[in-house]
């Protein structure tokens, strides 16, 4: 998967940076840009459909077992931590040999993923109760990733025009307060206050996604 | 205090009438949507003492399994109180939650731990789970180039590394050849002995007495009767005789169809006993007009071997001719001289000696029933005859 998130990053460096879809900065400063939102999206989208499918895929054992199916959602979490580690050092060691980011930026930057992680997993205890529920809803979770990923401006720099559809993504504002930590004197582009709205509702599609619906996911598995 | 107690527990199942309400609920978080509601289990109590082997019986959809689930901690009871005093283990499907792909060590340490093992405490088991499975030797082998046995070896010798406060065993408590099921059976007693409170349902009512002095008898979500295991599987015979005595069958060669057993004309369920007399009562009325009819039946074993099959005109009796719309009612009484199983009946009308002269109707595997040991058995094999030993010098 490490491999995959690398092969992915590089894909989309060499294509867009080919096509250079920047703004008013220069080259470097979307280099940097690309490589941090790259680095924040693909390991949280793999956290994304894995998380999705964890309680089905193991069913048996959550079955057999008394510890419930909380403990398996941690799977794919401490798989994201792995992954999103790894990836970020070949990326970091770019940025760092261009002089774009430093050492205490990439150890805050990979301790912010892992509260980005954290962020994701309160909507993953809901996504991957229906995905028992609705059998299985993966595909659809393949296609609500790859339409966020264009909806967040990871490759892109964010138009006066679309910075409204762009706030509506739960993931434009970590992404932004992502790439603030990373790069130093990156100017935010977004207001961040916007990111209590989704924390609140992210909290409570977590709270009710253990309570009634918990039960209902028991006699399902 | 006891380890085990359950004071008017009840549990329904929630489910949906068709897809969109599946997709309400999940869309609601469980408020709205569900629309079907099965009661499982209604107000069941009872507690268990250290050391005691409770057996829990009942027909298919009981409630039995569902109750195994609540103390398992795998289902939430919708009322009621559960108390468990220390750790529980549930041997259920043994071979399930294996990974082919993974080594017998990966997947010993994978599963151990969503048993509730501690990593040092599986460090130290793992020479014993390997010795006890009589897989020493295959720790880094795959998993999927074992064979199901070595699987339900290693699956049970797993489950049962440590003692646990409360065993839960959902039919798995005889895996492998002859020689390792007694190992498995060892095992299982000495448990019992240093305190381990055991949860056993089984089918194999031979299995259920051997171990358990006591036993459940649960019917339709609630406890029929809570007792000695004698008296428990003599009600659930009788639970089982009333559920199929009225089991008429429908086919377009004949009107009415019935089949049942019967002891000196009273009706009996479908678990007998080795070498008992029992009537077979075939009840019927042709479609049509069947002329010098031969009625027949055959038993088969579970594996479809034919034990036995006699007719009619073999036994000497003449039915004649039967007018379409015409009831009559044949008895068979035979002693069952067979060894504990399971088996089905089958049976045949036509004309003459045999079907060839001319089929009228052939049913096979109409009517299954069990021949139990009644605990005891005295013989091995298919057929069980009558023997007699004496000493004579």
């Amino acid at each position: 998967m490490v491999l995959q998130n690398l092969a992915l990053i590089s894909v989309y460096a060499v294509v867009f940076l080919v096509f250079s879809w920047k703004r008013e900065g220069t080259e470097s400063d979307y280099i940097a840009y690309l490589l941090t939102g790259l680095l924040f999206w693909i390991p949280l989208q793999e956290l994304l459909v894995r998380g999705t499918g964890i309680l089905s895929d193991n069913r048996s054992l959550i079955k057999r077992s008394n510890i419930g199916p909380d403990l398996f959602l941690w799977i794919p979490f401490v798989q994201y931590l792995i992954h999103s580690f790894l990836t970020a050092i070949p990326v970091f060691f770019v940025l760092l040999q261009k002089g774009m980011v430093s050492v205490v930026s990439f150890g805050i930057g990979y301790l912010y993923l892992v509260g980005m992680g954290l962020y994701l997993m309160l909507l993953l205890h809901y996504l991957s109760r229906i995905n028992v529920l609705l059998k299985d809803i993966s595909p659809l979770v393949r296609l609500l990733s790859s339409l966020l990923f264009w909806a967040v401006p990871i490759l892109y720099y964010p138009s006066e025009n679309w910075k409204s559809w762009n706030l509506l993504n739960p993931f434009t504002i970590p992404l932004d307060i992502f790439r603030y930590v990373t790069i130093p004197n990156y100017e935010a582009h977004f207001a961040w206050s916007g990111i209590w709205m989704f924390f609140l509702a992210f909290g409570l599609v977590f709270f009710l996604a253990r309570t009634k619906l918990q039960k209902i996911i028991l006699d399902h598995l | 205090m006891e380890p085990l107690v359950l004071n008017s527990i009840s549990k329904a199942y929630h489910g949906f009438r068709g897809p969109w309400s599946r997709m309400l609920c999940a869309m609601s978080f469980g408020y709205l949507g569900v629309n079907l509601r099965k009661e499982a289990l209604s107000n069941i109590s009872f507690s268990a003492n250290h050391g005691e082997a409770i057996g829990i019986i009942g027909e298919n959809g009981a409630g039995k399994s569902t109750l195994l689930k609540l103390i398992a901690g795998v289902l939430v009871p919708d009322k009621g109180e559960l108390k468990i005093k220390g750790n529980v283990r549930a041997l259920l499907d043994l071979g399930l939650g294996f990974n082919p792909e993974l080594t017998a060590k990966q997947n010993t340490n994978y599963n151990g731990m969503i048993w509730g093992y501690s990593k040092s405490e599986l460090e130290s088991m793992l020479p014993d789970i390997f010795s006890f499975s009589e897989l020493e030797g295959l720790e880094n082998t795959p998993l999927k180039e074992f064979s199901s046995g070595m699987v339900m070896r290693l699956g049970f010798s797993l489950a049962v590394a440590q003692r646990p406060d409360i065993l839960i065993v959902d039919e798995a408590l005889v895996v492998g050849d002859a020689r390792f099921q007694q190992k498995c059976l060892s095992r299982v007693s000495s448990f019992l002995n240093e305190g381990t409170v055991l949860l056993f349902v089984s089918h194999d009512l031979n299995l259920l007495s051997h171990f358990c002095k006591r036993s459940i008898l649960i019917h339709k979500g609630k406890i029929l009767l809570d007792s000695n295991t004698r008296n428990a599987i003599e009600q659930y015979m009788q639970v089982i005789a009333g559920s199929h005595e009225n089991a008429v069958q429908k086919f377009k060669e004949l009107n009415e169809f019935q089949i049942s057993f019967s002891k000196n004309g009273l009706p009996r369920g479908t678990i007998l006993r080795s070498n008992e007399d029992i009537e077979l009562l075939v009840q019927f009325s042709p479609a049509s007009d069947w002329k010098d009819l031969t009625v027949g039946f055959h038993i088969d074993d579970a594996r479809g071997i034919r034990v036995f099959g006699t007719n009619t005109l073999l036994l000497g009796l003449e039915m004649g001719t039967v007018l379409q719309g015409q009831k009559r009612s044949l008895q068979f009484r035979f002693p069952l001289h067979i060894g504990p199983g399971k088996y089905s009946i089958g049976v045949a009308f036509h004309k003459g000696r045999a079907h060839t002269e001319g089929n009228y109707f052939w049913g096979e595997s109409l009517f299954s029933f069990e021949i139990d040991s009644g605990g005891k058995p005295d013989s091995i094999g298919l057929l069980s005859i009558p023997v007699e030993a004496r000493i004579l010098d």
